[in-house]
């Protein structure tokens, strides 16, 4: 992760260039994502916004995307932690603002990246279904119950994950679903003796 | 001669992979009695049609010994032929059913859960993951399919499969 530098904050201070709060709270959600630095699309508008040349505007974006890292990284979650980043001379309504704005995204920000970080295949969606067969060829009849279940997985957001969802369909008798919950149920018991602690 | 015969046949039935076996004890079995081993395969072979008829059909010992006498034996070997049947019935009709055709087979399933400590994204984190395998059975072969479940989506899954479990009793 980039480390902030005073030229980081030179850069922020071209935001006292900006038409409203408004503007800036925009341009801090727009340069959180990860391909904001390199996307020319981002820089144009901001160097229209901010009246400023091209480069000016990346070295802006790529600032603000440092500083929502950090903030989100060390998760500073008070006034006073994410003003102490900022250096002595930095401008002080300026930096209230900042603050103000990193303070608002930094919920949605933690769950955004907590929800795309690397994982196995995630499990999407479940759904089952009981039967009941009566015949096969080898018995006439029977009265023998038996559960579906269809699992929708996807690979994490993070790993190419616009794959489409895979999906796989189990078939469970009375027995491996017993089995199964047994095991699902001592789970959940030692989930609940940690969650105690 | 005729009560070793059964005893052969019905441990074939019991453990129906045990072909080779089965094959070596008829074999003994002609030597022993003084016969040629190839008619009395084919004739065994016959024989077990009869077992596995009254399978297909869930018959009772009285039907199968019914269905002997019908078929040409005499009283004490269709008795005892049928008393046999009464006592490996539970085991044979088990067997049976278990054949039956299953498709995506859930074999085994492996899991461990644990805390996420931290990312590249957020220094520290605390929460808590659970993965499972999953053994599916395709064919011949076994495949794995792993996935990770978050705490909701875990209780989730136990619930499904809580409504599951209860649909199922409901038809016992």
């Amino acid at each position: 992760m980039a480390a902030l530098t005073e030229e980081h904050f030179s850069s922020l201070q071209l935001l006292l260039k900006a038409p409203s709060k408004d503007a800036v709270r925009q341009m801090c959600a727009d340069s959180f994502p990860s391909g904001a630095a390199e996307s020319q699309r981002l820089a144009d508008r901001t160097s229209g916004t901010l009246d400023v040349s091209h480069a000016e505007a990346r070295q802006l974006i790529a600032a603000l995307h440092v500083l929502s890292r950090y903030v989100l990284f060390h998760n500073l979650t008070s006034p006073e932690q994410i003003l102490a980043i900022f250096p002595e001379n930095f401008h002080s309504s300026l930096k209230n603002l900042i603050t103000k704005v990193l303070l608002e995204h930094s919920p949605t920000w933690r769950s955004y990246a907590i929800a795309n970080q690397i994982s196995l295949p995630r499990l999407v969606e479940i759904d089952w279904r009981v039967d009941m067969k009566t015949a096969s060829d080898s018995v006439n009849r029977m009265a023998v119950p038996t559960c579906l279940v269809h699992m929708k997985v996807q690979d994490s957001p993070c790993v190419g994950g616009s794959d489409p969802p895979s999906s796989v369909t189990v078939e469970l008798s009375r027995e491996t679903l017993d089995t199964m919950l047994d095991g699902l149920g001592r789970i959940r018991d030692q989930l609940s003796a940690v969650a105690g602690k | 001669m005729y009560f070793s015969l059964t005893e052969i046949l019905f441990q074939f039935l019991l453990e129906p992979k045990e072909t080779e076996r089965f094959l070596r004890q008829v074999n003994e079995f002609a030597g022993e009695n003084g016969m040629s081993a190839g008619p009395l395969r084919n004739l065994v072979k016959s024989m077990l049609l009869v077992p596995h008829g009254a399978l297909k059909k869930s018959l009772t010992a009285v039907q199968v010994k019914e269905d002997l006498l019908t078929l040409g034996l005499n009283e004490d070997k269709a008795l005892h032929f049928s008393n046999q049947w009464s006592v490996h019935y539970p085991v044979l009709s088990r067997l049976a059913i278990g054949q039956t055709l299953m498709v995506n087979q859930l074999v085994d399933m492996e899991w461990k859960f644990g805390v996420t400590v931290g990312t590249s994204e957020i220094q520290k984190l605390g929460n808590i993951f659970l993965q499972l395998k999953l053994v599916i059975r395709k064919g011949n072969t076994t495949e794995n399919v792993y996935m990770e479940l978050t705490l909701p989506q875990f209780y989730n899954f136990l619930h499904e499969m809580e409504r599951a479990k209860a649909s199922m009793e409901c038809f016992s």
